[in-house]
This record gives structure tokens, sequence and C-alpha cells, in this order.
């Protein structure tokens, strides 16, 4: 054997062959460990860190929103929770299968699986939504077959709720989810997909307030997405909620308004405290649901409200702009009075109603055919005189009603902490001849305005304040919404005595109290404080009169104003009962809370 | 005793490789994900070592001379067995039910064994050296044989080791290395036809190889039919890569780009590459620790226990891990040579080169896979990987080698 080796093959032939192959063998071994120490020596931070964030889940946790509550703490808008699906990143095939298996569970048709495959396919490292604000007997279906959907994940949210529903959306408005526009912009830059911001009203105005902090947890996962519990080396930052907002609404109020316009179809009512601006209610008609856009609405569902030919989404309180009719006839007499044509003592202007008036070629009427004989201011106020303030109108002169008209700051936006508020309108010699032309309007406008009529016009939110300033003999408050510093929303009043500001309420105490006043019929019987306040018609061009009313309670010390307007209601006369109807309900608020706290207060008394 | 006459330094090798590998085994048991019942597949293992120390000192009490005159018939036997798989599997089988005993073999492992037996007893016994392409053409049907049952099982990572074992064979045999680089030229070929047509350049770089191909083949006076035929092989090679790649769909092509680079593909097979070497480069320069692998532990590793073994040890036990593994698979192919240098008759010397060869395609297929240089063909890794008849075969070879080493020639 070893002889027939030898005789083939030298051993120096081996030696050489052996020597070379070993070389060979070594240089893929080199070139290995060559790449093997590129990897774990020179790249080994960057591998662990793939490595941490592979197992490692980033869950945000969102804030929960600041309560709302009503002047009294009466909570209005809270967070409940609500329990959602996810799907975890995964490989294509098998977020198919967790999707396929999840469908009969969340009712997901064909179509819908596929789009939400889709969504995946697009946006591959986050988590996939397939079911939003669950039921709760889905829940524990899914909890109990957990193991059995791979990457599923249940998350729990805190859900928006409005315990009064329809009765305050207009001023808490709603919440919803961030679009994708927004996001990009650089204010909300601390948002997330799916971060909930505030859409209208209170919501959206004290957003920054509301949010609070957003948390954040890690937690470990396998290779299929499965969870295995917190992440040991990462500390949990807790959210932080938002805070409590109070508001100077009371829901007692706010229900009984709410109850009260169940008579109007399309209108507004606001009442508010006079002697410190606080919005006591406010409604808006019709009305909306908040808690069905907070989640899971349908796009159906949206458009119908959003493209309702009533615009239930309009806060008309603060956004509807309508001509005050005779509401505005105690403005114009404040006028007359600053310019001295009315006196206390009865002794300034005069005027005898025949029905109407002649000025230049036209002739305009009082809406009181037969005419109110010889009224003073107080009888014009009382009987509504149109007759009245045509002549007061005349005296005053378009260019200095409408000057005066200006400074008084009634017709610009009166501040209130509410999205998207709308200012009147007071027209001026420039308004006119950019709207008609020069030369195709005359002074005889004056007296449409004097009446509340033409080209003038106010949110009730405006007409609201205007009262409050006239009925507390001129002070002013910036209306508000929040509950808190009072001093920080009051307002330089316009430079009127007070003393003067002070004849109108005898006039205006008899519209609702005297035989003749326009508003007799709203009189507060058996009461000892009554109510004072203006009706009015606003005529309207597109249809039916709108009717208003404006009152405040009591008439000598008041205590809230309210003012009404609803559209195509005609006569403002009829919806003094519905402002009367809110004062004794105010009447009941009050008395209940004075009576135990009363009684408390004697009982303790030594 | 036979035994005291075993190579220890190179029976200790493979002990300890393959005690390192049952503990990598059991670290990838330990996984932390909530699973139903788990196979222990280190306690297989540590059985089939049994079973193969046992076949290790059967085979190594055969002479070599014995081994070589029913070389033959191992060869037709493990044919017959490849060819029963293929009938009676249902199409991807790769398994064979030894008769009587519940235990599943796949025959391709032992194939490797008999393919090189089979090759070193036909060289050996030929008159002349293998000078040209006409005498590689047995050598290439008893190679083509086996591979071709085996690739059509399918399994191309097996496939790809006949071919290295035929080629170090052929190297051993005195074969001059010109011809060798002739032999792998259409490959070559291949790879610069495809990397033209991916880049800019179309034609230039294969052209420009084909064209050294030629001044080589004229200055080296290799045989002019070879030389024509090996110059046809290349340009067939060229131009079909071209105009094929050129006719298939963009899915097409674009599967066979994710075989050679997996990362094309990060949600499918690229997957398992950037896990791999996510687990490897994490691992750093001293690892995890043992255990400690969190890649390996939430089951980001796919087949961590079989062909994805070799990145547990570079997550656990780091560089150096990796360093000193690799060191003893070199050493221990460095040993393996010089036992085929020294050993008694040409044919116990090629059957331990052949062996050496069929081990090194393993080891750098399968470590070069987990960082991303070869494709994914499934190769374990030799006497690491799980896997019963794989280290049956691996036992074998290493029974073979201690025979060879008892009956060296003293010079």
């Amino acid at each position: 054997m070893s002889l027939r080796s030898l005789q083939e093959e030298s051993v120096s032939d081996r030696l050489v062959k052996a020597q070379l192959s070993q070389v060979f063998f070594l240089v893929p071994f080199l070139v290995l460990l060559v790449i093997f120490f590129r990897h774990q020596v020179l790249h080994t931070s960057e591998y662990s860190l793939h490595s941490e964030e592979n197992r490692l889940r980033r869950i945000d946790l969102p804030p929960p929103r600041g309560l709302i509550t009503d002047r009294s703490g009466r909570v209005l808008a809270e967070n409940i929770p609500s329990y959602s699906i996810e799907l975890y990143p995964q490989p294509l095939d098998s977020m198919r299968t967790a999707i396929k298996k999840l469908s009969p569970l969340v009712r997901l048709s064909i179509p819908q699986q596929e789009q939400f495959l889709e969504k995946y396919r697009r946006q591959r490292l986050v988590p996939l939504t397939v079911a939003m604000d669950i039921n709760q007997k889905t829940l524990a279906v899914v909890e109990e077959h957990r193991s059995e959907f791979p990457g599923i994940f249940i998350r729990s949210d805190m859900k928006r709720s409005y315990v009064y529903g329809e009765q305050l959306s207009h001023i808490l408005g709603y919440v919803g989810e961030i679009t994708d526009k927004e996001l990009e912009q650089p204010r909300y830059q601390d948002y997330l997909l799916g971060s909930l911001i505030g859409r209208s009203g209170i919501e959206a105005r004290y957003e920054d307030r509301l949010r609070g902090e957003r948390g954040v947890k890690f937690i470990e996962v396998d290779a299929r997405g499965r969870e295995l519990g917190p992440f040991q080396d990462r500390v949990p930052v807790l959210p932080k909620r938002g805070r409590d907002l109070q508001l100077t609404i009371d829901i007692r109020l706010q229900q009984a308004m709410y109850e009260i316009m169940q008579q109007v179809e399309i209108g507004a009512m606001i009442a508010l405290d006079p002697n410190n601006g606080e919005v006591l209610a406010m409604l808006s008609k019709p009305t909306f649901d908040p808690n069905l856009l907070t989640v899971g609405i349908t796009g159906d569902q949206w458009r119908k409200l959003q493209y309702h030919p009533k615009k239930p989404f309009i806060n008309r309180a603060v956004q509807g702009t309508y001509p005050p009719g005779s509401t505005f006839k105690p403005f114009t007499a404040l006028l007359g009075i600053e310019l001295g044509y009315i006196r206390g003592d009865g002794s300034g202007l005069e005027v005898t109603c025949r029905g109407g008036i002649q000025y230049g070629e036209r002739y305009f009427k009082c809406w009181e055919h037969s005419g109110h004989g010889k009224v003073g201011y107080h009888q014009a106020i009382v009987q509504s005189c149109d007759t009245y303030f045509y002549q007061l109108g005349i005296k005053i002169g378009l260019e200095k009603f409408c000057e005066l008209g200006r400074q008084s700051g009634f017709f610009e936006k009166t501040g209130i902490d509410l999205p998207n508020e709308e200012a009147g309108l007071i027209p001026d010699k420039d308004w006119y001849n950019r709207t008609y032309g020069i030369g195709n309007w005359g002074p005889g406008n004056v007296l449409n305005l004097a009446i509340g009529q033409g080209e003038i016009s106010v949110t009730p939110l405006q007409l609201a304040c205007m009262y409050a300033y006239i009925c507390t003999a001129g002070k002013r408050y910036r209306p508000h919404m929040l509950l808190d510093d009072k001093e920080k929303y009051q307002m330089p009043p316009p430079e009127i005595d007070p003393a003067r500001v002070e004849w109108l309420r005898a006039p205006l105490t008899g519209v609702v109290n005297e035989p003749k006043g326009t508003a007799r019929g709203s009189r507060l019987w058996g009461h000892t404080r009554q109510m004072a306040g203006k009706t009015g018609t606003s005529q309207n061009p597109h249809g039916d009169d709108h009717g208003l009313f404006v009152g405040f309670f009591p008439a000598d010390d008041p205590e809230i104003v309210a003012a009404i307007v609803v559209e195509h209601g005609q006569h403002g006369s009829t919806y003094a009962r519905l402002v009367r109807d809110l004062m004794l309900a105010y009447i009941d608020i009050t008395e209940s809370e004075k009576t135990p706290a009363g009684s408390l207060a004697a009982g303790y008394d030594p | 005793m036979w035994l005291k006459r075993y190579d220890w330094v190179l029976m200790s090798l493979v002990l300890v490789l393959t005690v390192l590998g049952i503990l990598m085994i059991y670290s990838a048991d330990q996984i932390q994900t909530a699973h139903t019942t788990r196979v222990a597949h280190y306690q297989r293992q540590l059985v089939w070592l049994v079973l193969a120390l046992a076949a290790c000192i059967a085979v190594s009490s055969l002479s070599t001379r014995s081994l070589e005159v029913i070389s033959y018939w191992i060869y037709g036997i493990t044919l017959t067995a490849l060819v029963m798989v293929l009938t009676a599997g249902k199409g991807v089988e790769r398994w064979l039910q030894i008769p009587g005993i519940n235990i599943f073999f796949q025959p391709s492992e032992l194939a490797k064994i008999s393919t090189i037996l089979a090759l070193a007893a036909y060289i050996s016994n030929r008159k002349k050296r293998i000078e040209g392409l006409k005498d590689m053409i047995l050598p290439f049907i008893i190679t083509l044989l086996p591979a071709g049952l085996i690739l059509a099982q399918p399994d191309l990572g097996t496939t790809i080791i006949f071919f290295f074992i035929v080629f170090v064979l052929l190297y051993w045999s005195g074969l001059r290395l010109v011809y060798l680089f002739l032999l792998i030229s259409p490959i070559i070929s291949f790879f610069l036809a495809l990397v033209s047509l991916l880049g800019e350049l179309r034609f230039p770089l294969w052209g420009l190889f084909f064209i050294l191909l030629g001044i080589l083949i004229f200055y080296n006076r290799i045989f002019l039919m070879d030389a024509v035929l090996i110059m046809l092989a290349n340009l067939v090679t060229g131009v079909l890569t071209t105009s094929l790649w050129d006719s298939l769909k963009p899915y097409q092509q674009n599967r066979i780009l994710v075989f050679f680079q997996p990362e094309r593909d990060p949600q499918g097979s690229g997957w398992q590459i950037i896990q791999s070497k996510v687990a490897i480069g994490s691992g750093g320069l001293f690892g995890k620790g043992f255990l400690q692998g969190t890649q390996k532990k939430l089951e980001f590793l796919p087949a961590q226990h079989t062909d994805f073994i070799f990145p547990l040890v570079g997550e656990e036990f780091g560089f150096l891990g990796v360093a000193l593994i690799l060191a003893m698979f070199f050493f221990l192919l460095y040993r393996i040579v010089e036992l085929a240098r020294i050993s008694s008759s040409n044919f116990a010397s090629l059957t331990a080169f052949g062996i050496a060869g069929f081990l090194l395609g393993h080891i750098l297929v399968n470590v070069g896979m987990t960082v991303g240089l070869m494709p994914i063909t499934g190769l374990p890794l030799p006497l690491f990987s799980y896997g019963g008849s794989f280290l049956l075969t691996c036992y074998i070879a290493v029974g073979i080698l201690q025979r060879i080493y008892i009956e060296r020639s003293s010079l």
C-alpha cells in the first residue's frame, strides 16, 4: 500500500498541494473574520439599537382631557373608557390572516378588510386600528380568545363624553381626531396621529388648557408582535391630565332654556349676568349631539349635519347676525339722551303719531296704523312707536347716528371666549358709498336705522351685552364663559352719565308691566320683582320676519339679561313669554339656593 | 485497541465543537414567548451524538482498503435511496424512514460521504493523472447523479456542496490550477454578466473577462478541444444571461435579485438576514452572555437552532466567541489537510481531502449566509446545527478520518 502511493505521488508534491490548500482555506476564514469584526466591533452600536428597537414597543399614553364643569361644579364633559382593537406590525400574510379572523367579531365586510390591508401596506410601522369604541360583548369575546390573534392589542382609551348631549353642544363643542393636514402644521407638532383635538366651542377655544401632557410606556414584544410585559430598562412617563375648566354656565338654567327652546325651530337664546358678563346659559337651535362626533361617526352622518339646510353646527347666539328691529329703539333713545333730545323729566322730544310720517318722497309707516297719538320717549318705548323714533332719527341725523353708534363699540365683536364669533354691522357714509354707490342713498336711511331695520345687524350676544349696559346704567363687561377673575372682564363704558342711562329703566319696565306695553302678556304676576325688556320684529327680506325679545330681571336691580331671536318667528311679543319662562326658572333656581343656605347661616349664627 | 491510536487532537476539536453546538441548541430552546409545549432539541441532539459516536467508532474499524472496495456499492445504495425519496415522498420530502424503526433519515446527507468515497476510488485507480476535460467526464457523472437527484428534491444548498467536493478533489488529484480556474469561469461569467446588466455599463465587464480568458487559455497551452469548449461555455453563459434576463418579467428578475441580495426584500427573505445581522452586530465584542440573546429569546432569529445557529454564537458570545469558533473550524480543516498529506494511499488521501472540502463548503456557505455574503440555501453548520442525519454524517466522516490516521504512512 504505502509502496503504491509512493510510486504514484511524490511526498513533496503532496506537501506543496497541502500548504497551498491550507492558504486557500485560510483566506475565506479571514474574510469572514473581517466581516464579523465590522459588524460586531465597528458597527455594534447601530445593531444594538436596532436589536433594542426590535423588541421595544413605545406606547403613547394620551393624557386625559380636563373636565368641564358648570359654575357650581357639575360635570358637563368627562372622559369615559373606550376600547379599540389594534393589530401590531407583522408580515403581510399574517396581518391578512389576523384581519380575516377578526372580521366576524367586529363585522368587517370584505372590501373593508381590503381597505385595512391597503392602509397597512402604506404604513407598515404603525399599529393598525381595525375597530374603535367596541362594545362590552365584543371586548369580552376578544379578550377571551386573545392568544388566537397574533399581534392583537386592545387599546383602552378615554372617550370624551358630553353628559348633557345636545343641550350644550354649541357651548362645549366636541373633540375629533387630528387630521393629517393639521399634523403638518408647526403649531400641532406635539400631536400624534390619532390625537384628539377640540373641534369647536370651549373644547377648541381652551384646547391648550384641556389637553394635558402625553405620557409613554415601553413594553417588550417578540418577533410576532406579542406583548411580553413592561420593558425593564425604560421608565414610563405618566400622562398629565389637562386642566379642569369651570364655566359660568348654570346647568339648571341651561336645562330650563333647552326645555323652553323646544318650541323654537331655528333661533338662539342667551342669558348673562349684566353685573360681570358671565354667560349663564346659551342655546342655539337646531342643535346636535356632540357624543355622535367624538368617535365613530360615519362620513355620511357627518355630511348630513354639515350640509343640513338649517345648519345645526352654527351657534346662532354668537354667529347669527340679525337686524335688531324694535329692540334697538332703546339704543336710539340712548343717542337721543346723549345729544340732549331726551330728558329724564319728560321735557324732551314729543311726537304726535298719526300712523307714520312723510320724509322726502317716502312715507314711513308706524306699525300701529291708527297711530299712537302724542307720545314722549317713555310711551314711545312702551308702545314701540316707530313715528317717534323716525323723528328722533331725523334729529340725530344719519352721520351722527352712525358715528356715535360706531363709537359705542356695541357693534364690534364682544370678545367672548368662543371660537368664530361674528360681529354685527352699523353702516356709515363710506359703507353706503361702497355698497350702493355715491348718490344712490340718502339721509332717509337713518329712519330705518333708528328703528333697528335696514342695514344694521347684531348677534343675540351683542344685543344682550347692549342691554346689560343699559340695565346696569353704564356697567360694561366682556361676556365670557370661563368662571375666573371677574376684574379682568371689566371694560370702559361709553362716556354717558350713568344717571341719564338710568332714564331708560322706567320705559323698559313699562313694556312688560304697563297696560299699553307691547309685552304686557309676559308680566310676572304675583311676584314682587318685575321683568323689564323690549320686543322687536326684524324685517327679513328672505321670508317671514324674525321675532326678538330682550329682557332683564329684576327690573330695578338686574341680575340677569336674556335675549332671544327666533328666525321667521314674526312677532317679538310672542317670544317675550319664553324669556319670562326663563326668568321664572331663574327665580326658582336662585330661591332654592337661598333657602337652605339661609337656614344654615341662621343655624350657625351665635 | 485502535481507539488509542486515534488522532486525539482532531477528536477533541470535533467533540468540543459538538458540545458547544449542543449548548447553543440548548440556548436556542430558551424562548421567552408564551408558547405551547416546545421540543427540547438539545436532548434529541445528545441522543444523536451517542448514535453518531457509535457510528464513528464502527466506521473507524473498517480499513481504508475495504472502504475502497465497497465504495461503489455504497454509492449505488445511496443513489437508490435518493430515487426512493423522490418517488416515495410527496415532492418536497427529504426524509426516508428506516424500515421497522421510527427513525427518519436524510439520504442526501449520506450521499455526500458516498460521493467522496466513489470519487476518491475512481481518481486513485486511474492510470493517468486528470489533465483535461475528457478525463473529468466520469468524475462529473459520479457527482451529477446524486447532485441532480438532490436538486430535484429540491435542495439547492446540498447540490452546491457536491460541486465543491468534486472541485477540491480535482485539485488534490493534481489538476493544474489554471484548469480549476477555467472550470469555474462560466460561473464568473454569469455573475459578471449579471453585474453588467444591473450597473449602467451593460456589456463591458463581462466582455473584458471573456477577452482575458482567451489570453489566459492561449498562453497556458490548453488542449484545443477544451479551450474551444470553455470559451463556448463562457460565451453562452454571458449571452444567455443577458438575453434571458431581458426576457424575464420584472417580478422574476426581482426574485433572482432577492436570492443574491436578500436585503432587497426586508419583509420577506431579507427579514432573516437583517435579523441575523442584528443578532450578530448587537453581540458586540463580548456578547450578551450565554442564554441572554434577546434576538433569540424573542424569536427574531428564524431557524435559530438549525441553519441560523451561528448568529446565536455572535449574539451571546460576541466577536470573541465567533473568532474562537471560526479558529477551531479552521484548525479542524488544517488538521484534516495534514492528514490528507500523510495518508498512506491515494484513496485515503483523496478521501480525507474531500471531507475537508465538504466541511469547508458547509462552513463557508452557512456562516456567509448569516452575514448576507451567501444566498439563503438552508445548509447546516457542521457539528453545530441541530439535525441528526447531518451529525451522523459528520461523525461517519470523522470515523473514516480516524481510520486514515491510524493507517497513516510513517513518512
